[in-house]
């Protein structure tokens, strides 16, 4: 196909044709059945680890040795619930920003990465002072139950949810690494947006 | 109304979307996407933003400019975590239209050419061509896009240009 011998509307017969309409709504309704189920699953994941983060500190709190270390408990459990509401806040925002004018998308998305950029690191610093609150608790546990690193109760509360906690903290990076990467990118794609002249894609 | 009807409400209404905008979609998400993965992912992620917004569809614009929105803004926002297009994937690009060897060969050649030369455009201009593709008005892509009608034309007519220079071999 050559663009000097190709008339404007060879090429949308040949764009509408790119889709098998048939095919594309039956995959489309698999799709669809997919998506649903994937977002359901994430967000019960998301619920259950929240919702298992906070009962493990309530657990701990029950046995916090002053008032000190009940507070601290009391803030690190606010700070759990904090970090999901916000994370679902976001996840509105960000599907709002896709129903406004697709010149005005990149710059809301930006604002979204921002934000879940310093999510991510707030996840980090709750994840910090939980290590802090439990630390103690894991301590006086093993001294007053007489276990040892490898007992069951030690791998139940301390060793799960130690690996509980570098799963989170990987996974903040992990958010946090690809906001920043998306961030990058959309100041280029806004600078597309602004640039008067704009032509092909920078490679 | 209570949840469960609001679902309802929004089943019936995404598998009419489907039913209609289908096609439409999966062609805007190969303008997104190179290979047969990332267009099923990207369709999912289209289709699940869809049917969140429904509810919130209060019609101040046409059905279709509201997904074409969603679908190009999604688009956008899945292209960023991808690498750079570079080459189309020779097998999995296009769906297959007819079995018929040598025709489906040189239609799959030209629908390969012009998918490839759409994703070299710039992020505004691959959305005017196709949104002009796709056969809306100049009035219908500024909507989408959320600029005025005559930057739309201005942006349309670069877009021409360079999509024709592309397929002629000038800049590819």
């Amino acid at each position: 196909m050559s663009g000097r011998d190709v008339s404007w509307d060879a090429l949308r017969a040949e764009w509408l044709r790119s889709a098998d309409a048939a095919g594309a709504v039956a995959a489309a309704e698999r799709q669809m059945r997919s998506a649903r189920r994937g977002a359901l699953v994430g967000q019960m994941i998301e619920a259950a680890i929240a919702l298992g983060a906070v009962a493990f500190v309530g657990l701990a709190l029950r046995h916090a040795a002053n008032v000190f270390e009940a507070g601290l408990g009391v803030i690190v459990a606010i700070a759990i619930c904090v970090a999901w509401l916000r994370r679902r806040e976001l996840a509105r925002q960000e599907q709002q920003a896709l129903e406004v004018g697709t010149m005005d998308h990149p710059r809301l998305v930006r604002v979204v990465r921002q934000r879940q950029a310093r999510l991510a690191q707030f996840i980090m610093a709750v994840v910090a002072l939980d290590l802090i609150f439990l630390i103690p608790w894991w301590v006086i546990g093993a001294r007053v139950h007489s276990r040892r690193l490898s007992d069951i109760g030690s791998i139940e509360t301390m060793w799960l949810p130690l690996l509980g906690m570098a799963l989170l903290i990987a996974w903040s990076a992990r958010a946090r690494a690809r906001a920043m990467h998306d961030l990058e990118m959309l100041d280029s794609r806004i600078a597309q947006m602004d640039a008067p002249d704009d032509g092909l894609a920078a490679r | 109304m209570t949840a469960t009807d609001g679902d309802a409400d929004a089943d019936g209404h995404a598998h009419r979307i489907i039913r209609e905008y289908g096609a439409m979609l999966a062609r805007v998400a190969w303008g997104y996407a190179d290979n047969a993965q990332d267009h099923d992912d990207l369709m999912q992620e289209t289709l699940l933003a869809i049917w969140r917004a429904i509810p919130r569809f209060r019609g101040e614009a046409s059905e279709r400019t509201f997904v074409l929105r969603i679908a190009h803004n999604r688009g956008v926002s899945f292209a960023l975590g991808r690498r750079a297009f570079e080459h189309l994937n020779e097998a999995n690009d296009v769906p297959d239209p007819n079995p018929s060897a040598e025709t489906l060969l040189i239609r799959e050649q030209q629908q390969q050419q012009l998918g490839h030369a759409i994703r070299r455009l710039v992020e505004p201009q691959r959305q005017t061509v196709m949104l002009h593709l796709e056969g809306l008005s100049l009035r219908e892509i500024a909507d989408v896009q959320g600029i005025s009608e005559t930057n739309a034309g201005v942006r349309l007519s670069r877009a021409r240009a360079t999509l024709r220079a592309l397929l002629s071999g000038a800049d590819a």
